[in-house]
């Protein structure tokens, strides 16, 4: 091969080889422009994540305070104790170590279970929340590998079953996010929660964050306190009263209700049986064996238990009569006997007939033919849109979850026999916190308020939103209103409830038994007894008291009547009423 | 006087700064390794007492708030009831700072 050829074959070589590195050196560059360039977003997430952790900042849940600023709602710290399998070393230790912080009755219950977690192949596993700080650092102190804690706040009600069905309680969603169930927790849960925050930091290979990397947080907004209307005295009175009561008279259940019924605003609302929001499982048993039957104990009675009010309607009839000027307390009528409506006959509770009555006569004797006279001089049109103007048959607007609403018959299609029982509170479905707003309305002089039970919302800077009472409406003049005051105290101090009147105080109000209905009829052993009054000289509250099928007397005069009077005895105590009579 | 040549002046100068140059570089690699070995060891160090500090907040914060439980549990109206009951206290039997209505002979 001469020079020539070898200089041409070498030079051919040469071109190829810087043709192949030209090639490559596109290829690469084409690449890095690919992942540099076109999808340079992408990688940069993919590394962003790989080095960077996010830890979110739960928000703290707002507190619902009492009107005094007491906490009846609140947080305390709590841990999830949580394993990580691959990094353990002495399983049985561990778990050895775990359960000895348990009661001794649970630890083996404990110990099963937490070796059937560790038995998953998993990388993390939660084992156990709600772990107090004791309890963490007792754990931490064995320092075992492949344990940490996270923090989890967890609702803590410091008054224990106290107001439990207004507050409702917190627990986890379907979303895995906690929020609340039933009463304040529920109504408010939008201002409660607030919103979580998130910090964002940079992490090196062995997971401690880095100064010089990247640092970002969003602080969390903590959720809005609730200041409640109710009074942390006069819930405590309520509760032991109710208790005393049902357990007294053997009912199935029992509600009082203590409201302001000149701004309409709630200072207590018990219900027995009750439950612990803060430790729910544990009470349901209780609960249960309690009634005796199967009972949905978060439900409030208040105002979800719609029943037939019974004679406590009556007041209500008379109101509509005065009121249109069809009656006055004067109004003379005549009771010779049980009366036929349609083919049903009407009488008195106790089957007697004084014959020449008056209205106020026809309170103290809660007398049944003389309701249904008035109601059917009042007419169907005029009782129901009246009993629907004192807020019976609706929603009250209350700031509870879980209100239902009242039923009033349409009345287009009622005929006069339900005209003659709805006008003694049968054939209608109110709850009992409707009931004491109605009476409230004559307390009133004839206005309508909504039930408050929040006063303000506060949030986490001191600011606050008042809440005002509101105003729903006339329903009676100030004259009926007057009036009405006056026949209920008449029927208090001369009707079925005198022999437990309260000494020294003057009570406006009316006592309601009806029998609860049942298929085809109504079971005359079986009745809801109720007493709705007021102290209309301070009209410092008013109070309804119901019983569900007392055991001891089917009478509301023998039941609810006493627990009313020694309950508003211990409240006018409480307030340091001067005596008024 | 004899003078050097420009291109073998030039290359004598290029030289000796390449010296000059190499040695700066290896001097600014020494004091960067070495400035970066205590700067990371001091981010090192800050990490480890950021860490502490944000445990001890953790601890202060879980103090606070068993603190404030025991403040609430202390003061509700149940568990006071009990202390008042254990001290010797007695239900009220009747009202307190009643005031009566006056008569004619106090309004005048």
């Amino acid at each position: 091969m001469s020079a020539l050829e070898l200089k041409k074959s070498c030079d051919k070589r040469f071109f190829a080889f810087k043709l192949g590195v030209s090639i490559l050196s596109l290829i690469a560059v084409a690449r890095l422009f690919s992942i540099q360039i076109l999808l340079h977003s992408n990688y940069s997430a993919r590394a962003y994540d790989q080095y960077s952790n996010y830890i979110t900042i739960n928000a703290k849940r707002g507190e619902i305070l009492a009107v005094d600023g007491y906490p009846l709602a609140s947080n305390q710290v709590s841990y999830l104790l949580y394993v990580e399998p691959k990094k353990i070393k002495e399983k049985q230790k561990l778990i050895e170590s775990v359960v000895s912080i348990f009661p001794s009755e649970v630890a083996q219950k404990e110990l099963q279970r937490i070796k059937d977690l560790l038995d998953l192949n998993l990388y993390w596993i939660a084992l156990e929340h709600n772990l107090t700080p004791p309890q963490k650092e007792e754990i931490e102190k064995m320092g075992l590998e492949g344990v940490g804690f996270e923090e989890e706040p967890v609702r803590f009600y410091p008054e224990g079953t106290m107001l439990a069905h207004v507050l409702g309680y917190v627990a986890e969603q379907d979303d895995g996010k906690k929020g609340g169930y039933y009463g304040i927790e529920a109504a408010f849960n939008g201002d409660l929660e607030g919103r979580p925050g998130k910090v964002t930091e940079e992490r090196d290979a062995l997971g401690l964050s880095t100064l010089t990397g990247g640092y970002s947080k969003v602080k969390p907004l903590d959720g809005k306190s609730v200041e409640l209307t109710i009074d942390r005295a006069v819930q405590h009175i309520i509760e032991k009263k109710l208790k005393e009561g049902v357990e007294k008279y053997d009912a199935a259940d029992g509600v009082i209700i203590v409201s302001n019924p000149v701004d309409g605003s709630i200072l207590g609302m018990a219900v027995f049986p009750t439950y612990d929001p803060g430790n729910r499982n544990l009470i349901n048993e209780v609960v249960s064996e309690r009634s005796g039957r199967k009972l949905s104990e978060h439900v409030n009675l208040a105002i979800s238990s719609l029943y037939e009010p019974g004679s406590v309607m009556k007041p209500l009839t008379l109101s509509a009569a005065i009121d249109l000027g069809k009656a006055t307390p004067e109004t003379i009528y005549f009771d010779n006997g049980p009366v036929n409506y349609s083919g049903y006959i009407i009488d008195n509770w106790d089957g007697k007939h004084l014959g020449q009555m008056n209205l106020v006569l026809l309170l103290q004797k809660s007398n049944n033919i003389g309701a249904a006279w008035v109601g059917h001089l009042v007419g169907v049109e005029a009782l129901s849109s009246y009993f629907r103007k004192f807020g019976i048959g609706g929603l009250s607007g209350v700031s509870l979850e879980g209100e239902e609403t009242g039923i009033l018959r349409d009345p287009k299609e009622a005929t006069d026999v339900d005209l003659a029982t709805m006008s003694f509170g049968q054939g209608i479905l109110a709850s009992p916190l409707q009931v004491l707003f109605a009476f409230n309305t004559i307390a009133n002089g004839g206005v309508l308020y909504k039930p408050q039970i929040a006063s303000k919302i506060i949030d986490n800077h001191g600011k606050f939103i008042k809440v005002e009472p509101k105003e729903v409406g006339r329903v009676i003049k100030k004259e009926t209103a007057d009036t009405m005051v006056d026949m209920l105290i008449k029927a208090v101090d001369g009707g079925e409830s005198k022999y437990f009147n309260i000494k020294n105080y003057k009570v406006a109000g009316k006592t309601g038994t009806a029998q609860i209905a049942v298929a085809g009829g109504y079971d005359p052993k079986k009745t809801n007894a109720t007493f709705v009054g007021f102290l209309p000289e301070s009209k410092k509250f008013s109070m309804i008291v119901k019983l569900r099928e007392p055991q001891t007397s089917p009478y509301a005069a023998e039941t609810a009547v006493p627990l009313w009077m020694e309950t508003a005895g211990e409240l006018a105590k409480y307030y340091s009423l001067p005596p008024d009579k | 006087m004899r003078r050097i040549p420009a291109p073998v002046a030039l290359k004598c100068v290029f030289l000796k700064d390449m010296s000059k140059l190499l040695k700066i570089s290896i001097g600014v690699f020494i004091a960067s390794f070495l400035t970066q070995v205590v700067v990371s060891n001091n981010m090192a160090l800050k990490t480890q007492e950021l860490n502490k500090v944000d445990h001890e907040i953790a601890q202060v914060k879980s103090q606070i708030s068993e603190v404030n439980q025991e403040i609430y549990l202390t003061s509700s109206i149940t568990g006071m009831e009990e202390r008042a009951h254990s001290m010797g206290f007695l239900p009220m039997d009747k009202p307190i700072n009643s005031v009566t209505s006056p008569t004619i002979a106090r309004v005048f």
